[in-house]
């Protein structure tokens, strides 16, 4: 290490050798022009260069240790690395050889571990690169019973909280629009219960299991009732295929998601019953939200809905949002609670579907809904503010749950 | 073969020395140190059958380790126990002993770690339900949490359960309520064994049982 | 520290006075060590520390002699002014082997104060020793050491329930311990009452 040392020929050192009470002692290592030499407090030995053996040991792989066959109980050894520079042993033909493999057998180990390292973080890397079908798999495992008890769990916190819209006339209105929806998805392991939510927010949003909730301001903002199936349409698609519990999984944590995969779910779904009220304004992912939006439009056109109208929605949504935008504290609180925060990427959402909408071919008929959407409205208009029926019956209980 | 116990009282540890040929039989991971070129073998525990019963019923390993010298100097291996206290080596010439589980350490190859039917006492008072019967000729150590206490009972002697280490299998053990009735019947403080007859009983000055009892309240 | 003089200064930093710096103290948290040190200075009269050990067993001094002593984390109570005390990274051995993945280095000229759970044993190696990894408490950087089975085969170490232990070659001393933590552990754990979540 110090140059000065190494041309003195001087390092540090200790030897191990009999004469020495505790068999080993510390000293001083010199090298000269044909040996060796130790010098302890007490004692000393020396080696011949001729014929000695350089080797790398002890625990960290990094003393250098000096022996000769001709004294084979001793051997003379050093920390200091720079020995193995010194330039009267590495002028010596037979020693240099030696000393280059000292030199080097540090460096092959550190390359072998970084191997073994790189490949356990490729590991690690391909296991996080695996989450989703890794979390595709453990949601298929959770039950549907459990899925529609969540589901209820959380809708019954969040209604507790708010006024139902449950006027019958509106509620007919609501059945005949999403009857064709409902009949379109062929095997369905929930039932469908849709909830009018009073709520100026222009929200809605489906649990798993089955409830679907739409806001009153939702309703309000739709100008046909093609509009609203297409919103309903999409949720119905996110339920189908269980995107909330998956987007919940994806965030619960690669451990839980191994070890349910492993066989245990009851660790995962103690962590999604906790994290249930995330479900009521859940943000998914933009996958999740194409799949959604694709979902919805093979429903519709199954069940004969104009498909259209849903980009038309969204469209609207959108220019309200930008006119909105920079409005203060109150319209981002707003926006951040609307369905736009909740559906991120609205306008590459608008364009895909504009793209689909272009392979309609023109001359397809729809179904129309024999429903006057202005009609609609008014009813829902009426109908809130005021108790339903079955309150105005007098069970005032609803509401202190 | 030459062994002496180290450690004092509160870490006693064993240290083995064999000779060309000799070998030792140990529990599972009671080796902690042994020279580099000792044989080591795992063994079922007195066969497959028996090794099982000693595993589930009888708090013992289902494998022992046996370690020969197959070289022709003489060896050492430094055998432990899991439990801090007091080791103690017993020589046995056609007599047995009985251990209380887990009490076993390690024996030379002469010796036959039997199990038998402890009774009904034994089981009630968490004391498993069979009994390790250690007989044959040879040398057999054992150890404790604690230090060791002999005593020679002739007639009868009350001992806390938990606390029982080793004795002689003539002895009879019957099972009695410290206190009255209510003395924490379900949680077996109130336990205590009744041992009778003649011959010796060995007892460890600590319990595991007294160490959870006092650390379980400790931990929410 | 049990007790210590009145007049005796303390001072907890991260590192060693003199050398060091925050990166040692996160490599020494890492080791299991405590993220701080403790410096004691005796003011001109002199004075007492008195230092302990969380569990119960034997302690010992070492006088380091410009050399290398390779430490279990958490084996180590205390050192000279002299002595630095490092992080060693065992390689990738280390993390077959069970144990803790980091050790310390002692080196330097000056005393040590190392702990255990058990007694201490020193064994002199000339060749070669197996200890098994729960049981080392420190040893001589001039032995090589090597994860590796016990017995003949690995059926028969992992059965024995020795798993893996380790091989020291060379010449030195490793010390060691009677017991170990885990050991029992094993033995109070299943009578502890279940944690609540």
């Amino acid at each position: 290490m110090n140059s000065a040392k190494q041309l003195r020929g001087e390092y540090e050192g200790w030897a191990f050798d009999s004469q020495f009470e505790k068999g080993k002692a510390p000293g001083r290592i010199e090298v000269s022009g044909d040996r060796l030499c130790f010098t302890a407090e007490l004692g000393g030995n020396e080696l011949p260069l001729r014929g000695l053996k350089v080797t790398c040991g002890g625990a960290r792989n990094r003393l250098v240790f000096f022996r000769h066959a001709s004294v084979p109980d001793t051997s003379i050894y050093t920390s200091d690395r720079g020995i193995l520079k010194d330039p009267r042993l590495a002028s010596r033909h037979e020693l240099a050889m030696q000393l280059r493999k000292a030199r080097g057998s540090r460096l092959h180990l550190w390359l072998v571990e970084g191997v073994v390292v790189a490949m356990l973080a490729l590991a690690v890397a391909g296991l996080i690169g695996m989450r989703r079908p890794l979390s595709r798999n453990v949601v298929a495992r959770i039950p549907a019973d459990w899925e529609k008890t969540l589901g209820e769990a959380v809708y019954s916190q969040y209604a507790a909280m708010r006024n139902e819209v449950k006027a019958p006339v509106v509620q007919a209105d609501l059945d005949r629009l999403v009857l064709p929806l409902v009949n379109a998805i062929p095997e369905r392991p929930y039932e469908f219960e849709f909830h009018i939510i009073e709520d100026p927010q222009v929200n809605a949003f489906a649990l798993p299991g089955g409830p679907v909730v739409i806001n009153t301001g939702l309703l309000m903002l739709a100008e046909t009732p093609e509009e609203v199936a297409g919103v309903i349409a999409h949720e119905l698609a996110h339920v189908m295929r269980r995107h909330g519990l998956r987007q919940m999984v994806g965030t619960a944590g690669l451990f839980m998601v191994v070890q349910a995969v492993l066989g245990d779910i009851s660790g995962l779904l103690a962590v999604l019953a906790r994290d249930g009220a995330f479900l009521v304004n859940l943000r998914y992912s933009r996958d999740f939200e194409r799949e959604a939006d694709s979902g919805a439009w093979e429903t519709m056109l199954k069940a004969s809905v104009d498909p259209r109208h849903l980009c038309r929605f969204l469209e609207r949504m959108r220019k309200r949002q930008e006119d909105r935008a920079g409005g203060g504290l109150v319209a981002d609180v707003e926006e951040a609670m609307s369905i736009l925060s909740t559906h991120p990427g609205t306008a590459e959402r608008v364009a895909t579907l504009e793209e689909k909408a272009a392979s309609i071919s023109p001359g397809t008929s729809f179904r129309g809904y024999d429903l006057h959407y202005a009609v609609m409205k008014r009813n829902l208009n009426h109908s809130v503010g005021k108790p339903s029926p079955e309150k105005r019956a007098g069970t005032e209980d609803a509401k202190h749950n | 073969m030459q062994s002496t116990i180290n450690g004092g009282p509160a870490f006693s540890y064993i240290d083995v020395d064999l000779e060309p040929g000799e070998s030792v039989i140990a529990e599972s991971d009671a080796m902690s140190s042994m020279a580099a070129d000792l044989d080591m073998t795992a063994r079922f525990n007195g066969g497959f059958f028996s090794g099982l019963l000693k595993k589930f019923f009888g708090g013992e390993s289902l494998f022992v380790n046996e370690f020969t010298n197959q070289t022709n100097a003489v060896r050492r291996v430094t055998l432990v126990q899991n439990t801090p206290g007091e080791v103690r080596e017993v020589q046995l010439n056609g007599d047995s002993i009985c251990l209380q589980p887990g009490a076993y350490i390690c024996s030379t190859p002469g010796l036959e770690l039997g199990v038998r039917w402890a009774g009904l006492v034994s089981w009630i008072a968490r004391e498993g339900m069979f009994k390790l019967v250690v007989s044959g000729k040879g040398t057999l150590w054992y150890g404790a949490y604690g230090g060791l206490l002999e005593k020679e009972i002739d007639g009868e002697y009350v001992v806390d359960t938990g606390h029982l280490v080793a004795y002689e299998p003539q002895m009879k053990l019957k099972l009695q309520l410290a206190g009255g009735l209510f003395s924490s019947f379900f949680g077996g403080e109130g336990l205590v064994t009744r041992v009778e007859g003649k011959g010796k009983v060995i007892l460890q000055t600590r319990s595991l049982s007294g160490l959870v009892g006092w650390l379980n309240p400790k931990l929410r | 520290m049990i007790a210590m003089s009145a007049d005796v200064q303390v001072e907890t930093t991260t590192h060693k006075r003199g050398s060091g710096s925050v990166l040692r103290a996160v490599k020494r948290l890492l080791a299991g060590e405590s993220f701080f040190l403790n410096h004691y200075t005796a003011s001109g009269a002199g004075g007492d520390v008195w230092l302990a050990a969380t569990l119960s067993g034997d302690m010992m001094t070492y006088d380091l002699q410009q050399e290398n002593l390779i430490v279990q984390a958490g084996s180590f109570v205390a050192c000279d002014d002299s002595v630095n005390v490092d992080m060693n990274w065992q390689g990738l051995k280390s993390v077959f082997s069970g144990e803790r993945l980091f050790w310390l280095n002692l080196s330097g000229a000056g005393g040590v104060v190392l702990s255990s759970f058990g007694a201490i044993y020193s064994v002199e190696v000339d060749g070669e020793y197996i200890v098994d990894t729960g049981h080392i408490v420190a040893f001589n950087e001039t032995l090589d050491f090597k994860i590796s089975k016990a017995g003949a085969s690995w059926v028969s170490s992992i059965l024995g329930g020795e798993g893996f232990v380790c091989r020291f070659q060379g010449q030195g001393t490793v010390w060691c311990q009677s017991h170990n933590g885990p050991g029992f552990g094993k033995a109070l754990g299943p009578k502890l009452r279940p944690r609540s979540a």
